[in-house]
């Protein structure tokens, strides 16, 4: 059995370089002193970092992500928690096929949804904003908290709940004091990953926008026009981010696939 | 696990007896924002514009001139989304089988890296893609230092190759996930029994494993390919010259000013992938059966 | 002045611009529901990265109570997007060609002349030009210029002629920018015969297709989204020479390798970029206020940090020495030798012109072929 072993550890690691590579390199160059995003690699330097800080527009975009991405965050985890819970109580066939329904925005290509979006408010007469880009953001993060806490929901042992409940607590008080912390971390975890989504995404926010920046737009126009590795920080500053709140999401959320 | 998991949750009833109620805020942010969308975006593509104005008059036009008008690319991204879908599947396939089947301890790292790289954000994937094919770029360094090769692969950036190599990796987590996420569900018992009566390892990766796996599968491929059919970035930086069709919806709605043709463009290219999907998958549930 | 009636033009200006200021005050910083209570107004800037410094300089922003929210394009495409959806933008910033058909098109608003004095010093030359001036208005503020030169590695080849595009030695290293206007405008210029580039019959558009599509299949190495990529792919010797550019491009890559432009002998189009106020501007009053600004000399010598070029009197006045060769400031006639501002090619015509969505469908097949 060994060369098989071997042979495996092999192509192991190739499809962990094939994954990470392009992250670590944009990671990587984000600290080096060259102007160009490319090897070799002649020293260390902050100064993309200090020019990203000092960008005009960069204060801007990063505050913009953050209020969308709470919103994101806050709304997702409400909506989201009363929605698995109303799944849980239907037939396991129907709440599949809900479920599905709901997860089409996730299926479009997002130049699509873009697009479709921007038209149904300008039909509505909304006014684009940061509102405009939270709301966009929903149908994507929805479906993922979803299905996500949904999926963990399902394997909860409630006995405790209906354990509160014989000994005489109303419904509402067994949720709130049983059930609820419960799930919470869960919820948490599931909106966190809801937040991350939101503060990657940038072809929704594009289209949607009023006025203003969200960070992968500031990337996105620093793309553009600069071609130094100031644009590697922004983008090392988004996945530095993304991650770490993907990293508490699945703490939270004792993830298993 | 069947219907009767609703009443086990007694303790959720709370004020409400209908699972109606709390499914209604989601249902109405769906409703009011995706399907209406979508119903208007769609009677949309059946109006015209005159003088920069959006004429609601019921017309064929745009759909025909789908048909004759710039029917290569629409072919070409069709192909491209197919090829980028089986590669993303199969890698990703792979990946989440070594997971599932052959990495013991370091399971949940792999897995784990998989999760991570499906943050990061999509623009700065690109960018890295096109600094790692260019011709000073990190594989043609690291090819040239091996002594593979001995001057820089030119077409390795700005070509329909780079567009496959970056939109496979993007899905790649995409893939992985899914994939996994139906791998687990597989029993060993069942693979250990099938060993022991003795079918060689490609017949439990074909009877077995895959049909076990279809779903995951399918809904990889599919993720996969409806990406691709609507990318309009990642060729536009790293294809070169090639222009994929979203690249040609896109500006539709913006100096083109045909909004209902853009529209027409994107359910047609919509439909056309969900029938090529649906036949992936009729070809899928055919492996595995005796 | 001198050429048959100084036709104005458009275009092609900025794909891409980089800001090389240093710091700046974190004037970035936006409110998402404008508070009333809040002395500072939320003011929305759609445009070109750089074309709102001249915004940022002395205590304009804080005396005139605005809170810049800039938001950069990529494309001239999001412009009339986001006009056309009525996104409460209240300045943008398009290329010169594209004024007229957003005119028409009733996304735009006409200056209020009485607004921006500062008007008065800007030269002739570019406030009277065709495409910001129409139905006994004005349509747009001058904030810069320049023309659609070759940009071209002085290392590896000294073009005088547009056609040295063709050459076979530098098959593949030809770069094309993802811009309808500026490359069919220019690819006309040598190709189509016609008097007036913008102003072509639709058999002499066929062969301006036919050229570019030969160009993009045989020569081309990419078609780039915009000119940092362009720069960039030229910094790292994936490109030779480029069917138009601009002034600055070179200075966007100084630093990595040495770059150059020249104005080829069949002569280039020139344009001018101006801050245009949409039609749903929710900041009317403030936007004409900042449109004055950028013509305040510290204001547009803050545009020579991008090298680009300054069009008032006093600031041509007040430029350093190094800046003032960048552009033939003194003999505007010169330039007009080879740049021509050419008037927008129109939306509609009898036939006897090839109009503005004849282009587009031109180019869409170019993108596709």
């Amino acid at each position: 059995m060994k060369p098989m072993n071997v042979f495996w550890a092999f192509v192991k690691v190739i499809l962990v370089v094939v994954l990470l590579s392009p992250l670590v390199l944009v990671v990587l160059f984000a600290f080096s002193d060259r102007a160009i995003s490319n090897f070799p690699i002649t020293g260390f330097s902050l100064r993309w970092w200090r020019d990203m800080f000092e960008f005009s527009s960069f204060w801007g975009a990063f505050k913009n992500s953050m209020i969308v991405g709470a919103w994101v965050g806050v709304l997702t985890a409400v909506i989201g928690t009363l929605a698995s819970l109303g799944l849980l109580m239907l037939p396991q066939r129907r709440a599949n096929l809900l479920l599905l329904a709901l997860a089409l925005p996730l299926m479009l290509p997002p130049l699509f949804l873009g697009i479709m979006l921007l038209v149904w408010y300008l039909f509505l007469g909304l006014q684009l904003g940061l509102m405009t880009v939270v709301f966009s953001h929903l149908l994507i993060a929805l479906p993922f908290f979803i299905i996500v806490v949904y999926a963990r929901l399902q394997s909860f042992d409630l006995i405790a709940v209906d354990a509160a409940r014989d000994l005489g607590a109303s419904p509402l008080r067994a949720f709130m004091t049983v059930t609820l912390p419960i799930i919470q971390p869960v919820i948490v975890g599931a909106a966190l990953m809801a937040v991350a989504l939101s503060l990657d995404d940038f072809i929704l926010a594009s289209f949607t926008i009023g006025g203003g920046n969200t960070l992968p737009i500031m990337v996105m126009s620093t793309l553009r026009t600069s071609v130094t590795p100031m644009t590697n920080a922004v983008g090392t500053l988004l996945i530095a981010l993304s991650i770490s709140f993907m990293l508490v999401a699945l703490r939270l959320t004792r993830y298993r696939g | 696990m069947a219907g009767g998991v609703a009443r086990s949750y007694r303790g959720l009833s709370i004020p409400l007896r209908k699972p109606a109620f709390l499914l209604v805020p989601a249902l109405v942010v769906y409703g009011s924002l995706f399907v209406a969308a979508v119903i208007y975006f769609f009677a949309m593509s059946f109006w015209s514009v005159k003088s920069f104005r959006i004429v609601p008059q019921f017309t064929l036009a745009n759909y025909h001139s789908v048909l004759t008008v710039n029917v290569k690319p629409f072919l070409i991204t069709l192909a491209v989304a197919f090829l980028v879908g089986m590669t993303a599947t199969v890698i990703g396939f792979l990946y989440a089988w070594i997971i599932r089947f052959r990495a013991g301890r370091f399971g949940s790292a792999l897995l784990f890296i998989a999760l991570l790289t499906l943050f990061g954000g999509y623009l700065m994937k690109i960018y890295a893609w096109k600094t790692m094919l260019g011709g000073n770029g990190a594989i043609n360094s690291a090819l040239i230092s091996l002594g593979i090769i001995d001057s820089p692969i030119e077409s390795l950036l700005y070509s329909p190759l780079a567009v496959v190599i970056s939109l496979s990796h993007f899905l790649l987590p995409f893939t992985i996930l899914s994939s996994y996420a139906s791998l687990r569900g597989i029993d060993d018992a069942e693979i250990d029994s099938a060993r022991d009566l003795g079918a060689t390892p490609w017949r439990i990766l074909l009877d077995i494993t895959i049909p076990r796996a279809r779903s995951g599968l399918l809904a990889g491929f599919s993720l996969a390919y409806l990406i691709s059919t609507g990318d309009y970035l990642t060729a536009q930086f790293v294809g070169g010259k090639m222009a994929l069709y979203g690249q040609l919806i896109a500006p539709q709605f913006g100096t083109f000013f045909n909004w209902p043709l853009g529209a027409a463009m994107s359910f047609s290219i919509l439909a056309t992938s969900t029938m090529i999907i649906s036949l992936v998958a009729f070809c899928l549930s055919r492996i595995g059966r005796p | 002045m001198q050429q048959s009636g100084l036709k104005r033009v458009s275009t092609m200006p900025g794909m891409s611009r980089r800001s090389f200021m240093a710091a700046s005050a974190a004037m970035g910083a936006t409110s998402m529901m404008p508070n009333t209570a809040r002395a500072a107004t939320q003011v929305n800037w759609l445009g070109w990265q750089g074309y709102d410094d001249p915004l940022r300089t002395g205590t304009f922003l804080a005396d005139s109570g605005i809170d810049l929210a800039a938001t950069y394009l990529s494309s001239n495409d999001e412009i009339v997007t986001k006009l056309a959806a009525r996104a409460p933008i209240d300045i943008v910033t398009p290329y010169m060609g594209y004024v007229p058909y957003m005119r028409e098109a009733n996304l735009i608003q006409p200056i209020n002349r009485s607004k921006v004095p500062n008007l008065d010093k800007v030269l002739p030359v570019f406030l009277n030009d065709s495409n910001i001036n129409a139905d006994g208005a004005l349509w747009g503020v001058p904030l810069s210029w320049g023309g659609g030169p070759m940009v071209y590695d002085p290392a590896v080849v000294q073009p005088t002629s547009w056609h040295d595009l063709e050459k076979p030695e530098f098959k593949g290293k030809i770069g094309i920018m993802d811009e309808a206007l500026g490359m069919m405008l220019t690819t006309s210029i040598f190709v189509s015969g016609a008097d007036v580039a913008s102003l072509i019959t639709p058999k002499q558009l066929e062969e301006v297709k036919k050229y570019l599509i030969n160009l993009k299949k045989v020569h081309a190495r990419a078609i780039f989204p915009s000119y940092g990529e362009a720069a960039d792919a030229m910094a790292r010797g994936e490109v030779v020479m480029t069917l138009g550019g601009a002034e600055w491009l070179p200075a966007i890559v100084a630093e990595k390798k040495e770059l150059a432009y020249i104005y080829p002998k069949e002569g280039c189009f020139a344009f001018l970029d101006s801050y245009v106020i949409p039609a749903s501007a929710p900041n009317v009053d403030l936007a004409h206020a900042m449109a004055n600004h950028i013509l305040t000399v510290p204001a547009q010598l803050t545009l020579t940090a991008n090298n680009y070029a300054v069009l008032t009197s006093d600031a041509i006045e007040a430029l350093p020495d190094n800046k003032k060769t960048m552009y033939p400031y003194h003999d505007i006639a010169k330039f007009q030798e080879r740049c021509t501002f050419f008037p927008m090619t129109p939306t509609e015509t009898d036939g006897s012109f090839a109009s503005w969505p004849e282009w587009l469908a031109a180019w869409q097949e170019v993108i596709a072929a």
